[in-house]
Formats: C-alpha cells, sequence, structure tokens
C-alpha cells in the first residue's frame, strides 16, 4: 500500500509541475502570537508562521511552522494520562493546533485549481488537514472559541483536529457541487497518534442559497493501543453551515462512527454566530455540542458542553477571544466551568 | 496639501500622488462632476486570493455592483460595518462569487471576519472621473471634458484633500499629503 501512496503523490506532483506557467509569482507571510489564560488554572502560549502563495504555474502553496505550549497549576486534573489526551487533562487553547512544547510542522502543501468551462478541479500533495466535515484550519483556529468541539479533539474518540496526512487529495465538480478525496498515510501531531498505515476520505459539498451542505466518510488505523483497539476506525458526518444577510450564521457538524471494532462515538456540534453593524469589533458566538462514547462498562464516556464567547477585533492587527463554558459528563477535564481568555496578534508581510 | 497646477492632456487628468516621504501608491483621485451619467462600470472584482483582498484600494462609480469571488480553498465572510457601504456577506465557499451595488457614495473598510490579517477599501465616488496611483504614485483620469473642476483625494491612513483644478492641458497634477 505504501507503493501506491507515494505513486499517488508522484502522480500529484507530476501534475502540478506539468502545467503550463503563467501568472505572477506572489508570496506572503503570515506570523501569529497568542497568550491565553483559563480558568481551568492553564495558561498558554503560541506562535505560528505561515507562508503561502502562487508559484509560477500557478501552483498554490502553504507551508506553516507552530510552537505551543500549555502550563497547569496544581488543580488536579480529572481523566489525565488517558491514552492518546494531553497530559494537563484539559482541551483548553487547543482548537487547531497541538500544544505539545515544542516546534511542529503542520500542513505544507502544494496544489493547483483548474476551472475548465466552469468546473472546478483540483490537485493537492503534500501535507494537509483530511477532507473530513468542517476541517480548516481558519474554521477553528480564527472562530473565536478556544477549545475544539468535543468530536474534534485528542482522545476524545472522534476525529482530532491535530490529524495530519501526508498524500494527496484531489477536488472534482463545480463551485456549488464537488467532492473532494484523499489517499494518504497519517502524520499526526497532536498526542492521540494513530498508527501508520493507509487512510482515505472523500467529502460531498453542495451550496446553494444560504445553505452549505456537507457529507464525508473516512477510514485509518486506531489511535489506541493495538492491544485492544483492533481493526480500522472509520467515521461518517455530516456539515451544515447557513449564513443569513441580517448577520446571522450557524454550522455544526454530526458524526457517527468507531474508533475500533467494537465501541462506537456519537456526537455533534452546532455554532451560532452573530455578526451585524451595530455590534461594532464584537461577534458573538455561541456552541452547543454532544459527545457519547460507547464501550465496554467503565470505559464508556460522554459528555455535554454549552459555551458562550465574545470575539473582538482591536484596532490594528489585535483580537481578543472570551469564552465562557459549562459541561457535564465523565470526559477528561478539570472543572465543570471555566471562563478562558486570549489575545492574538497577527501581522502580514506580502511581496 | 499642494496643488502644482492643472492639467489636461486630450481630455485627460495625468499626476502623481505623494506624501513628503514619496510617491503614494493607492490613492483615490476624482473630480466632481454633476454632467450626464456614463452609468456604472460594466465588471468590477475585488478578488479574494490567498487570504487577501484584491486590489487593495477599489474605487468606483455609484451604483456600480461590486463582485467578490472565493478563489481560496477555505471559507471567507467580507463584511463592511463603519461606514459607506455597510453589508455582511457571510460564508461562503471556494468559486463562489458574492455582489453588492455600491448605491451611495462614500469609504466602505472591508474585512473578512474569519482572517484577521484581510482589509480592503472601496471607495465609491459619485462621478465618473476618477482614478487609483499606482506603485509610483502616478494617476489618470480619462475623458474629462475642459473646464474646472473640484478634486478630492483620499489615501488609507491619510485625511481628505479638496482642491480645484482646471483642465486646460498644460500641467501636472500634483496632490501631496503633509
Amino acid at each position: 500500500m505504501a507503493v501506491i501512496i507515494r505513486a499517488v503523490i508522484g502522480f500529484a506532483l507530476l501534475t502540478l509541475a506539468a502545467v503550463p506557467a503563467h501568472g505572477q509569482a506572489t508570496i506572503a507571510a503570515e506570523f501569529d502570537m497568542t497568550a491565553g489564560y483559563s480558568g481551568e488554572d492553564v495558561r498558554a502560549t503560541a506562535t505560528q508562521l505561515r507562508l503561502f502563495g502562487r508559484a509560477p504555474g500557478d501552483v498554490d502553496f502553504f507551508g506553516e511552522a507552530v510552537w505551543a505550549d500549555r502550563w497547569a497549576g496544581d488543580a488536579p486534573v480529572i481523566g489525565g494520562g488517558l491514552s492518546g489526551v494531553d497530559p494537563t487533562g484539559t482541551d483548553v487553547f487547543g482548537a487547531a493546533y497541538p500544544y505539545g512544547g515544542h516546534t511542529v510542522l503542520m500542513e505544507m502543501y502544494a496544489e493547483r485549481y483548474f476551472r475548465p468551462r466552469g468546473a472546478f478541479l483540483g490537485v493537492r500533495a503534500g501535507r494537509f488537514r483530511m477532507p473530513f466535515g468542517i476541517y480548516t484550519r481558519s474554521d477553528y483556529g480564527y472562530s473565536g472559541f478556544l477549545r475544539p468541539p468535543l468530536i474534534r479533539y485528542d482522545g476524545y474518540f472522534g476525529v482530532s483536529n491535530n490529524w495530519l496526512e501526508q498524500g494527496a487529495m484531489f477536488v472534482a465538480g463545480v463551485p456549488k457541487l464537488f467532492v473532494e478525496a484523499s489517499v494518504s498515510r497519517p502524520h499526526d501531531v497532536g498526542f492521540a497518534v494513530r498508527r501508520t498505515g493507509t487512510d482515505g476520505s472523500v467529502r460531498v459539498q453542495g451550496y446553494r442559497g444560504q445553505f452549505v451542505v456537507g457529507a464525508s466518510y473516512a477510514r485509518s488505523n486506531p489511535y489506541l493501543s493495538p492491544r485492544f483497539a483492533v481493526g480500522r476506525q472509520a467515521f461518517a458526518g455530516v456539515d451544515v453551515r447557513w449564513a443569513h444577510p441580517a448577520g446571522v450564521q450557524a454550522r455544526g457538524e454530526f458524526l457517527k462512527g468507531h474508533s475500533y471494532e467494537g465501541v462506537s462515538t456519537l456526537g455533534w456540534y452546532v455554532d451560532g454566530i452573530l455578526h451585524r453593524p451595530g455590534m461594532g469589533p464584537f461577534t458573538a458566538l455561541v456552541r452547543a455540542e454532544s459527545l457519547d462514547y460507547d464501550a465496554a462498562p467503565g470505559r464508556a464516556r460522554a459528555g455535554k458542553r454549552l459555551t458562550l464567547a465574545t470575539r473582538v477585533r482591536l484596532p490594528g492587527p489585535v483580537t481578543l477571544q472570551l469564552n465562557y463554558l459549562r459541561q457535564q459528563g465523565d470526559l477528561p477535564r478539570i472543572k465543570s466551568d471555566s471562563i478562558d481568555f486570549s489575545a492574538t496578534y497577527s501581522f502580514r508581510v506580502d511581496r | 496639501m499642494t496643488l502644482a497646477a492643472a492639467p489636461c492632456f486630450g481630455g485627460e487628468v495625468s499626476g502623481t500622488a505623494q506624501v513628503q516621504s514619496g510617491p503614494v501608491q493607492n490613492a483615490v483621485v476624482w473630480l466632481e462632476a454633476s454632467g450626464p451619467s456614463v452609468g456604472p462600470q460594466p465588471k468590477v472584482v475585488l478578488d479574494q486570493r490567498n487570504l487577501a483582498f484584491a486590489p487593495f484600494v477599489l474605487a468606483v462609480r455609484t451604483g456600480t455592483t461590486v463582485e467578490f469571488p472565493n478563489n481560496d480553498r477555505v471559507f471567507h465572510n467580507v463584511f463592511s460595518f463603519r461606514d459607506g457601504k455597510k453589508f455582511d456577506l457571510g460564508m461562503y465557499p471556494t468559486g463562489s462569487v458574492k455582489r453588492i451595488v455600491f448605491d451611495q457614495p462614500g469609504l466602505a473598510r472591508l474585512f473578512c471576519n474569519i482572517h484577521p490579517n484581510m482589509a480592503a477599501y472601496i471607495m465609491a465616488v459619485d462621478s465618473p472621473f476618477f482614478a487609483v496611483s499606482n506603485e509610483k504614485g502616478a494617476f489618470t483620469i480619462s475623458g474629462v471634458p475642459p473646464g474646472t473642476y473640484t478634486y478630492h483625494a483620499w489615501r488609507p491612513g491619510g485625511q481628505p484633500l479638496t482642491g480645484s483644478v482646471s483642465v486646460d492641458g498644460t500641467t501636472p497634477l500634483t496632490i501631496r499629503w503633509q
């Protein structure tokens, strides 16, 4: 299977290189620096450096390096030490990036898109986030929520935002209806690291009026120990976005599947986003979510959360995020409610 | 602001926009004109590509429809709340286009509610005679009938300027922010 993966990557790179060159090359660099504090007595800092742009031949490229770390106080950690779970026992600040205290190369890819007669075709080769549900860095890194959805974090028996793929991804369709599919090997950067093997995913997205609807399916090897996590993990999901011109938006995902044979996961989240002219720099957000992991007695876990949040765009490149969450269940956590805060400074240089 | 003189070469007003340190790119210059309408521009695009708006400054005539295509592989959410035309396009995906009619004069400051480094300006002017300066600070306004006009100039981060210009085809127009 490794031969197939290499062949797919090679085909994708050849496709990218074979495109006739025209257009102007561009490059941009973005730098983000974040500092945060959680009512769970956790402090965090993070930096991200991105280089992206367009190379000759209309090939777009993207690369990102991050460093982030968290420090927990003396409060007892409930659930810490579980397999694949952050040892601080919390998911705070982990919306889009790992907080392992070392530099990590995240997504690094080249891609080329074509628009022949209204169609939408593309190929991406390198390291990227798996096309499953609402999956891009932008959807989580800048949303205003300081935690990932429960169904998208390390060790929560769902699909982690810290899972990366190395391989190729293809897009085909028209802008209002297209299919994304990937064939790859895992290159996970969080605490839940899947065993190597061949990963596959497919996602269909339709866009009409105020709605964007997607359906996804993905398979890979489990992240848990092969001593008991046998077979393959597989997840199916549905994602929906809705945007009203009055400044009201909603998005969410529903996910069902299993992390290995003999267990099952069912979860969802819904985000509400309010951003109207009278609100000035403020965006108001709310998230309701649920995760139900069904396994042998003593191993099953479930959790529910409600998060109220605001994001404030200050003059200049500073953004503030303030979250209040209330949760119940037996997922790893320190407290049943928490107020979390972070400030992010960003700047960009174009050439 | 210093106005050197007024120009016209075959119905064109050419000149440069400057600050003390040199030429100013993305300065908008327009002439007050109450003559017959020539209608809005046929198709004007403010692109979203590589997590940026292009161009950074766009000038349009009042009544013009501006297209906002999303040519990135991520969602964008263009909005303008502060002044000028106020709107929020909501999230929309790659390959899609949304449109806004700029039906009132004024400056719209555009941002993306997802990506903090995305910003742009659209200046809607109630005149068919306008231009945006290039990287050398140069601009050209075409098709201007001879006469005397009140001109306006604006640039990002600068105060609006106003003056008078006589279109007589002799001297370039120099607009300078102190």
